[in-house]
């Protein structure tokens, strides 16, 4: 019996019943749709996650006082933290504590707003060292020429600002040369930074850059760092680096007891490892509730394909009696189950993409990114595959029935 | 050589230890050509003959051979194969599918057959003909009258041009005008087209159509004679 002409009958008996037949598939849909859902909006996540993390190059390493973060009220007690602090910067540096070190720059994070005759804008401000950031993200300056470790040394009062900062104080006319106001304190526009927008996990557009020293002496009156950030030599370098920096901070904190550590050290790979963990483990959940649906969704389609060969007793009979032998009936009723399931596959498939490219966008939008929405083409064959063979699973006990019914009994059937 | 020959029949129903006689030995022989009613009141075995001569059921003992070859160990799905080939059926309630036109009903034999799929048009506008339904090819079953419903059956019967039709009561559900003009197709198919028939009916008036009469009762043959058509025709 041709293929085909399988396919025909099998549409023709699933079209006369489209109420019933769409029910059926109900739970089909629902799983594959959640796969999908998951698979996308996951993976999504974690492409915006490691590709913010991606641009910051894998040397990175950054020192963050206070408890590692396990939650978000953690993340304000590590800014509230002070246990990194000048003489900390100074160990890290000495060679024979680290020697992969390449370089360091300690940062702190300033609250508030610039302002420039009457303008005021609110950008991310930073005390930091601009070689670093030359190292790390690629910018140059656009204008004028970046502070100098001469400048953080003398805590000058100089500031260099993002493409986007410069735009909404100035709009078209000169930065450069000209005197903005932080917290009622001026700073002198050194230099602005060419257009490069999102690296990383930061604006640079929006950013303004001032030195550290300067950041902590007359703006936050404190004496010690948000964070410090390390670059090992090479990547290859960075674990032997974090093992380095670990001794030494404890060292210089009397920290004998790991778990007492007072800092902690945030690496490309860690990140990495932490948004796959949880995506996985995310992932993991998702596909048992998946498999529980896709279950309960394949007994439904059992139980349809039992009423559906019970109904067609007779046509059965008459195609018995018409030459069919008993694997044209069992093909026949397993091909009409793995297209009921596989049109909920798809149809699962094209949910899921449409809830995905929602989900993704609002993750965006929750997130302040743009969150690039990715088709999960391999997630879309595997609904499509595992609902077929759920219909396979399923229908072949009906179609078992079907294909052992007697012609002459299923003739008489009324 | 006969078409069928059928040597001493019997088939044996046991239900639950108690055995129930359909056939107590039935012996005939069928030519290639010939017209026969086999008539009988409800119960008399003629039904379980037909499905024994159409391979639809085995006998318990007894031989048949069509063409003379013996085929009483045809597995099920010889059998199946079998009756594509050489057999066609029309039933008394005439099973087409609904939702299927009446060109697609036709054509079920085909495809558990392995003539090719491009011959299967021109097969079944052929058969279409045969039975003067050519106005109603894509109609469905709901749309037909009871008439026309039986022609569609007669011509999905002969799409396969098979060696011997069986119809089982096929005017049993039909008024009698009706039921003469399919008898008429019957007789046409028989006279013109050469085709061996083999058809049940309780009914005198359809018999006589027939060459040749085999009445069975309580599972044997009570007669088995020539009409006056049979006369005439031999």
């Amino acid at each position: 019996m041709k293929i085909s002409s399988t396919f025909k009958i099998s549409f023709v008996a699933l079209n006369a019943n489209k109420l019933r037949s769409s029910l059926t598939i109900l739970g089909i849909v629902i799983g594959i749709t959640a796969i999908m859902v998951v698979v996308s909006v996951g993976r999504s996540a974690e492409n915006m996650i490691l590709g913010e993390i991606g641009g910051m190059g894998a040397e990175m390493i950054v020192i963050r006082p206070g408890k590692e973060p396990k939650g978000p009220t953690d993340i304000a007690g590590s800014l509230l933290s002070n246990s990194l602090k000048t003489q900390d910067v100074e160990a890290l540096r000495n060679k024979n504590n680290v020697p992969y070190l390449e370089d360091l720059a300690p940062a702190v994070i300033v609250p508030g707003s610039v302002s420039y005759s009457g303008e005021t804008y609110t950008p991310v401000i930073f005390g930091w060292v601009p070689d670093l950031m030359v190292k790390m993200f690629d910018i140059y300056a656009d204008e004028g020429t970046f502070f100098t470790d001469a400048d953080i040394k003398q805590k000058a009062n100089v500031v260099i600002i993002g493409a986007k900062v410069k735009k909404e104080l100035f709009g078209d006319s000169d930065a450069v040369g000209k005197n903005i106001k932080i917290k009622n304190k001026s700073f002198k526009v050194v230099s602005t930074i060419a257009p490069i927008g999102q690296v990383g996990f930061f604006n640079v557009d929006d950013m303004v850059l001032l030195p550290y020293t300067t950041a902590q002496t007359y703006l936050l009156g404190i004496d010690h760092y948000h964070e410090v950030i390390v670059m090992a030599k090479s990547p290859e370098l960075v674990d032997a680096t974090v093992v380095d920096i670990e001794r030494t901070l404890r060292e210089m904190h009397n920290i004998t007891d790991e778990s007492k550590d007072d800092f902690f050290i945030v690496t490309q790979e860690g990140v990495v490892e932490q948004v796959k963990t949880i995506v996985g483990a995310l992932t993991i959940f998702l596909s048992v509730v998946v498999a529980i649906s896709l279950l309960v969704g394949g007994i439904g389609i059992m139980n349809i394909m039992f009423v559906s060969v019970t109904e067609r007793t007779r046509e059965i009979g008459l195609r018995k009696a018409m030459g069919a032998t008993k694997k044209d009936i069992m093909f026949q009723f397993l091909i009409e189950a793995i297209l009921l399931t596989g049109m909920g596959g798809l149809i699962g498939v094209i949910l899921g993409a449409g809830f995905s490219y929602i989900g993704s966008f609002a993750l965006g939008q929750a997130m302040g990114t743009i969150v690039k929405f990715s088709f999960p083409l391999s997630a879309a064959i595997l609904g499509i595959s595992v609902s077929a063979f759920v219909g396979l699973v399923f229908g072949l006990y009906p179609a078992r029935k079907a294909a052992n019914k007697d012609a002459i009994e299923a003739l008489r059937y009324e | 050589m006969p078409l069928l020959e059928i040597k001493d029949l019997k088939k044996i129903y046991s239900i639950d230890e108690v055995e129930t006689y359909a056939l107590r030995g039935v012996s005939f022989n069928v030519e290639e050509g010939e017209f026969i009613a086999i008539t009988g009141p409800s119960g008399s075995g003629k039904s379980t003959l037909l499905h024994i001569l159409g391979f639809l059921d085995k006998p318990t003992t007894g031989e048949y051979k069509f063409s003379g070859k013996m085929i009483d160990k045809y597995s099920e799905n010889e059998s199946a194969v079998f009756r594509n080939k050489e057999i066609g059926f029309v039933f008394q309630s005439f099973n087409l599918l609904a939702r299927t036109s009446v060109i697609d009903n036709i054509k079920l034999p085909l495809m558990y057959s392995d003539i090719p799929e491009k011959n299967w048009h021109n097969l079944a506008t052929k058969a279409i003909e045969e039975v003067g339904l050519s106005h109603r090819v894509h109609h469905y079953p709901s749309q037909l009258s009871g008439g026309e419903k039986q022609r569609t059956a007669i011509a999905r019967a002969l799409i396969t041009n098979p060696k011997i039709i069986f119809a089982d009561e096929p005017t049993g559900n039909l008024d009698t005008k009706t039921g003469e003009s399919i008898m008429a197709i019957f007789d046409k198919l028989n006279r013109i087209n050469r085709h061996t028939l083999i058809l049940i009916t309780h009914e005198k008036e359809v018999a006589n159509y027939a060459d040749r009469i085999i009445h069975i009762r309580d599972g044997k043959i009570e007669y088995d004679r020539l009409t006056k058509n049979g006369k005439n025709n031999i």
